[in-house]
């Protein structure tokens, strides 16, 4: 992975210990039933910051899942990791409660075929979310949510031979995308 | 070696009285009661009841709380022994291993406080406060409140519930809270006299979410914990909710309106709010208005409580607020309210001096010297002043009787632990405990405590003024008569020494009881009633006679003193309980509730209109026959008259067959009408009061002319359109024969909630038109029409169609002033 | 939830007249997108309303072009009509330009579509706030509509698109399917649901004028129909009209004016409707006037000639003896 991205995940790190630091404040821990399903481990924490507003952080990641397409060669898969930071709107009144709008900011790197090309690289974005949240008891909760947003991305791409040319010669490739970056059903579990 | 040898001798000492203290194991407890909510004093209304064991406290609390939390109207009985606090600050005498239970009846708040040893316990207790919200306006129809009527007890006390209905904009939710507070308001309707403990209704998902806000404590939450105590979640299939208050009186007459207001709010505003007003007691029901009843009081037999000429001891204590001058041990000359003290002890021990039956046996006098200045120096100061009182005092005696004193004079210096009391008393904790600093760390080292002290640069300022309070002195003394003369005797003696008659020397009980016997006139008699009272208490003897005397005298005057009987009445025991004396198996130390004394309490509570205490102690007289009618009248003027229970019936029964008129009165708060209605035609027509009552009757039965059910049972075959006027018109002419009999009932009809308010106007308005034109009625015209407005303002239009103006215009003044 | 029908005519006019929407939906497929809808009049029991609704999916800079792509610009106004407060049903018309490319195949779409079609939908309540409400919308959008496209495809290196000349022309069904959030001053819970109380005083005036015709109308018809030609139970009038026949049918009238028609425009000018309504009323009771003199006329001709025939039967009776 390149040093930016390193060092931009070790903040992220840190970030998420923060949380455990608030005393009275409500601190939640979930993770994307979805994304198990397609394993891809995933884990995020949720802070209540104000009346109507949270903030989240979840990381989640993959490496050589069970759908990994190694058609151009066994040492490629699907490889990635991302971080999502957000902050949460909630409608109706109470936070972790109902509908909510998100704002947030997607970062991940990323090495994966597809569609008969290999990519790699590095991507970043700020993206909208929305979901609801039913409470099932007084610390379990269901969210759903889905989003969208802008993805900025730069890294390489390759299609064709095998074996694999080394990476600096593979060509370049960057631009920004408009697509859905989140979709799921967590679990959410309140610590405090 | 002196030193030492002291120190040993009065560490010894304290020991001996740390031994003495657990053999008694009788401590004073005191503290202060103060309100959790912000601090501020309960001055008024709690009891603090003494036990000597925690477990019998523990038994009171836990059934007293049930009692309380059932809403039961049955009194509260405490076995442990009852005090009163003085403002807001109590001083009981328990054992060290007992403990208190504080009861705040009219805020229904009860405490229990072990003591363990302690010496100062204060207790905050947690008082119903008033719940605020920032309200929006919100023009929503809003839901009503069902009230039933609201009868008074004769007690002045007013019990019920109202019921809040939910529906429409204010149906339930389960993401809503509903609270509501019922508050009372005087009679300006400005000031909020008192508040009820409010019912929040949480739903669900409110309560829930709650806990998931940020900084949401739930313990310091006072809404989310009186949400913890309802029966129940808020939803949208909540119908209602009972809210049940109770509250006191101070007199028939007080105006008191009850309101209520409530809110509900979901998790983003407030979104239904109101306030009402439910009722206002210048209007009440009181089924047992007009129960006649006519009480007997109940004597002593004298010859119980004869007492005969014996030795009687009895002990005389006064505080002396001397000042004496610097350094010397003879009273300041310019001191004249301490001299002035001095001079009544000297007189009254003269006085006991010059009775030639009465002598001073023993003297103590103590007193307390501040500590500023040397210390050995204060104590022989102290000692040489109480010596030089002694003698001071007793230099009235004749040299033949002072050899026959026991004498003794205790002095103390105060410590400076006392002068740090005082300031923290004072606020002045900072410079209190600064002293306490001093004290401790020269501990023993008197004179360097002082030298410290001194040099504190607010010595002069905030600590040298306050010394003056820890100089002291009390003196007390006792004295024995005895006197043996004939019943001739002592009448003459009395009716020609001016000082037996006004109290300058002391009677003995046998000669109070003699004088009881021989003399007529009330007046002079309750005088005497007072000094035997208070002579019985110096020696500390049991005689409820002149006690008892004196109840009866009051009542047969109409005066009301419910606190006289108080200490020959003890909740725990039943009527007529002996108390064993413990020297001597064949004497009774004394007898708790003589009965003649529980029925002179029971009259006595049923005059002060304290009629659920009445019943109370009624009830210990429940098996003697020749109180039956005071039994059953208390229990009727208590309510428990219904006759869904035995005793009810049995109540209903003796009480209805008193009298014609109770029997209308009894047959009309149960509502059997027919017989009802055969006592009043039993009555005497040509009375105020049949015509009232016969206006009454119509209204409670037919609900004042609306009740139609009722009506076409009774009157079937009328026309429907006719029963409501027909009812309304019967009832309008009774109350207004009821008024050309008596003018006082139209007081009687304004405050009667059992009529209703159109009626009491119609009838008003058309009387004083039958008045109009009679000469000098003018001023009765003004009170009915007055009447007639204060029941519906509407009416003002058509008063003034009949009236002239000036005429309207007093009445309109006059229905403002609080009659 | 069904709240009764409300006469609102002292309400001020409604404060959540504009509201804006965005389709969630949409939104999961990355389609940004934001709706506005106003109230077309700002009277209470007014259920129009007017919206536009712009769906802006623009193509993204990529050094590749992807192989998939779904990129439009819409604009499309629409007219709904509230049935009550929950239910609504409408039309719209749509400007679409487009670029779609399937990942699997080569040939991507690009063109312009325009078309309508009608929408119906449910909008119910979800928060309120201090001064504001959100709602949620759950509505369906079916039209057809005509499109003009062109094909293109990747060119070899991937960085750009041939485009094909010949234009293609079809027409396709368009659905849209939406879950929006309604943002509004005021909730729509108890918005559309009034009715015009203007309407319902000019149904009961007209019932009250008919009523009143009626029982006119039967008293002379019942006197008619018993044989005696008598209106006010007069022996004078029998005569009169024996004998003046004419002048009976101007009595009669002036009956009518008296008892139907004066009273009917007195009830008619203390009502609280407008001018129009008020005109469109007095046109009315006019032609019933008319029509009841028209029926008067018939039965009296009728009447006549019976008794004609009566009194020549009994002439010819008279006669034969």
């Amino acid at each position: 992975m390149a040093r930016p991205v390193k060092a931009y995940l070790l903040v992220m790190t840190l970030l998420l210990l923060l949380p455990l630091q608030g005393a009275a404040q409500r601190l939640a821990i979930k993770t994307n039933v979805l994304s198990l399903a397609t394993a891809t481990p995933n884990l995020g924490f949720e802070l209540v910051t104000g009346e109507r507003l949270s903030l989240s952080i979840s990381a989640f990641g993959s490496a050589n899942p069970y759908w990994s397409d190694h058609s151009l060669g066994e040492e490629t898969g699907t490889s990635f990791f991302a971080m999502r930071p957000e902050i949460r709107y909630w409608f109706n009144g109470r936070p972790l409660t109902r509908f909510y709008a998100g704002v947030n900011v997607l970062a991940a790197t990323y090495d994966f075929p597809l569609w008969g090309m290999l990519h790699k690289g590095t991507a970043a974005g700020p993206g909208l979310s929305f979901g609801y949240v039913i409470n099932l008891g007084k610390r379990l909760d269901l969210e759903f949510t889905s989003g969208a947003g802008l993805l900025f991305y730069w890294g390489k791409r390759f299609s064709g031979d095998t074996p694999l040319p080394a990476e600096d010669t593979m060509p370049d490739t960057k631009g920004y995308k408009l697509t859905p970056n989140q979709l799921g059903i967590s679990l959410v579990y309140i610590i405090k | 070696m002196g030193k030492v040898f002291r120190h040993i001798v009065s560490v010894l000492l304290c020991l001996v009285n740390l031994q003495a203290a657990f053999a008694q194991d009788i401590k004073t407890v005191s503290g202060v009661i103060t309100s959790a909510e912000d601090g501020s004093p309960i001055s008024d209304g709690v009891t603090v009841y003494t036990y000597m064991t925690t477990a019998e406290a523990r038994d009171d609390y836990n059934r007293i709380k049930q009692m309380l939390e059932e809403n039961s109207l049955a009194g509260y009985v405490f076995s442990g022994i009852p005090n009163s606090t003085l403002g807001n600050y109590y001083s009981v005498q328990v054992a060290g291993t007992g403990a208190l239970l504080f009861f705040y009846e009219d805020a229904r708040v009860l405490r229990m406080e072990e003591v363990k040893g302690r010496l100062e316990i204060n207790v905050a207790l947690k008082v119903a406060r008033q719940i605020q919200k920032a309200v929006i306006e919100a023009d929503n129809p809003k839901p009503y409140v069902v009230l039933e009527s609201i009868p008074i007890s004769g007690d002045n006390e007013i019990a019920s519930e109202f019921t809040f209905l939910f529906y429409g904009d204010a149906a339930g939710r389960s993401d809503a809270r509903f609270a509501i507070q019922a508050y009372l308001l005087g009679e300006d309707r400005k000031d909020t006299l008192q508040y009820f403990h409010p019912i929040v209704l949480d739903g669900k998902d409110y309560h829930k979410t709650q806990l998931r806000r940020k900084d949401f404590n739930p313990e310091e939450d006072y809404l989310y914990q009186c949400a913890e105590e309802a029966p129940d979640f808020l939803s949208d299939s909540t119908a209602s909710i009972t809210y049940p208050f109770r509250f006191k009186l101070e007199s028939r007459d007080d105006v008191r309106y009850f309101c209520y207001k409530y809110w509900m709010e979901d998790y983003n505003q407030v979104f239904v709010q109101d306030s009402a007003q439910v009722f206002s007691t210048a209007r009440l029901q009181d089924p047992m208005q007009f129960l006649e009843y006519q009480f007997d009081t109940y004597n002593l037999n004298p010859d119980d409580y004869f007492v005969d000429a014996q030795r009687e001891r009895h002990t005389g204590k006064k505080e002396l607020p001397l000042r004496f001058m610097v350094g010397k041990s003879r009273i300041d000359p310019a001191d004249t309210t301490g001299l002035r003290a001095l001079a009544e002890i000297k007189q009254e021990i003269s006085d006991i001096a010059s009775d030639r039956d009465a002598s001073l046996k023993e003297i103590y006098i103590s007193g307390v010297a501040s500590p500023e200045g040397n210390y050995s120096k204060n104590v022989d100061l102290a000692k040489a002043r109480m010596n030089y009182l002694l003698d001071n005092i007793l230099s009235v005696l004749p040299s033949y009787s002072r050899q026959r004193v026991y004498q003794s004079g205790t002095s103390r210096v105060a410590a400076w632990e006392e002068v740090a009391d005082i300031l923290e008393r004072d606020s002045l904790q900072a410079l209190s405990d600064q002293i306490r600093e001093i004290a401790s760390t020269y501990s023993g080292k008197m004179d360097s405590q002082w030298a410290h002290v001194q040099r504190l640069p607010e010595y002069q300022a905030l600590i040298a003024p306050r010394l003056p309070e820890l100089r002291s002195v009390s003196c007390t003394y006792l004295s024995e008569v005895y006197r043996k003369l004939l019943p001739e005797e002592i009448l003459e003696k009395y009716q020609s020494d001016p000082e037996y008659r006004n109290g300058k020397k002391k009677l003995t009980l046998n000669e109070y009881w003699n004088l009881y016997r021989m003399l007529d006139d009330e007046e002079e008699l309750e005088g005497l009633y007072k000094r035997g009272i208070t002579a019985a208490g110096e020696m500390s003897y049991f005689w409820p006679l002149p006690a008892n005397n004196l109840a009866v005298s009051y009542i047969r005057n109409g005066q009301v003193d419910t606190t006289l009987l108080k200490p020959y009445l003890h909740e725990g025991y039943s009527v007529n309980r002996p108390i064993m004396s413990m020297s001597d198996p064949n004497k009774y130390e004394r007898v708790w509730n003589l009965d003649p004394i529980v029925a002179n309490q029971v009259i006595m509570l049923l005059n002060a209109k304290s009629s659920t205490r009445a019943v109370f102690w009624a009830t210990y007289l429940k098996n003697l026959p020749q109180y039956n009618t005071l039994y059953h009248i208390a229990r009727c003027l208590g309510g428990y008259y219904q006759v869904n229970n035995e005793e009810g019936r049995e109540t209903f029964l003796v009480v209805s067959r008193s009298s014609t008129r109770n029997a209308a009165v009894m047959n009309m708060a149960v509502g059997s009408w027919a017989n009802a209605e055969k006592a009043l035609d039993a009555l005497p027509q040509d009375e105020a009061l049949t015509q009232y009552m016969r206006c009454q009757f119509l209204s409670r039965k037919f609900g004042g002319g609306r009740d139609y059910g009722r009506m076409q049972e009774e009157l079937w075959g009328m026309d429907e359109i006719g029963l409501d006027i027909m009812v309304s018109d019967a009832a309008k002419s009774f109350l207004k024969e009821a008024f050309r009999l008596d003018d006082s009932y139209r007081l009687t009809a304004q405050k009667d909630a059992f009529l209703p308010e159109d009626l009491v106007a119609e009838a008003c308005l058309e009387w004083a038109q039958e008045l109009k034109d009679v000469p000098g009625k003018e001023a009765v015209v003004k009170d009915y029409l007055a009447t007639c407005l204060r029941m519906n303002r509407n009416m003002l239009r058509r008063i003034q169609a009949g009236f002239p103006d000036g005429i309207v215009n007093a009445a309109r003044v006059r229905m403002n002033t609080f009659e | 939830m069904a709240q009764e029908s409300s006469h609102t005519d002292e309400k001020e006019p409604s404060k959540g007249f504009l509201a804006l929407k965005t389709n969630l939906l949409e939104w999961t497929v990355a389609i940004p997108n934001v709706s506005m809808m106003i109230d077309l009049s700002g009277k209470p029991w007014n259920r129009s309303v007017a919206g536009i609704t712009l769906k802006y999916k623009w193509r993204t800079n990529e050094t590749y072009v992807p192989s998939y792509m779904l990129n439009l610009l819409e604009i499309r106004p629409e007219y709904r009509y509230y049935l009550n407060n929950k239910f609504f049903v409408g039309g719209y018309a749509a400007y679409n330009n487009f670029a779609a490319k399937l990942p699997g195949k080569s040939i991507g779409w690009t063109g312009f579509t325009a078309g309508g079609g009608a929408s119906a939908g449910m909008e119910l309540p979800l928060y309120q706030y201090r001064k504001s409400a959100l709602d949620i919308e759950f509505g369906l959008s079916l039209g057809a509509h005509y499109v003009l496209y062109q094909d293109f495809a990747i060119d070899a290196s991937q960085t750009g698109i041939d485009f094909s000349d010949t234009r293609s022309g079809r027409i396709l069904p368009y659905p849209e399917l939406r879950i929006a959030l309604v943002w509004r001053k005021t909730s729509v819970k108890g918005k559309y649901n009034s009715t015009n109380p203007m309407k319902e005083v000019y149904a009961r005036e007209r019932e009250a004028i008919q009523i009143n015709l009626d029982a006119t109308n039967k008293e002379t018809f019942d006197a008619m129909q018993q044989g005696r030609l008598k209106v006010y139970q007069n022996d004078v009038f029998q005569d009169l009209y024996q004998s003046d026949p004419d002048a009976y049918r101007a009595d009669f009238e002036a009956y009518l004016q008296e008892s139907f028609v004066d009273i009917a425009m007195d009830n008619i000018e203390r009502s609280r409707l407008d001018e129009r309504s008020k005109d469109k009323l007095r046109k009315w009771v006019d032609s019933l006037r008319n029509k009841t003199l028209a029926e008067f006329d018939k039965t009296v001709k009728a009447e006549l000639r019976k008794q004609k025939e009566t009194e020549a039967s009994a002439d010819k009776l008279k006669d034969n003896q």
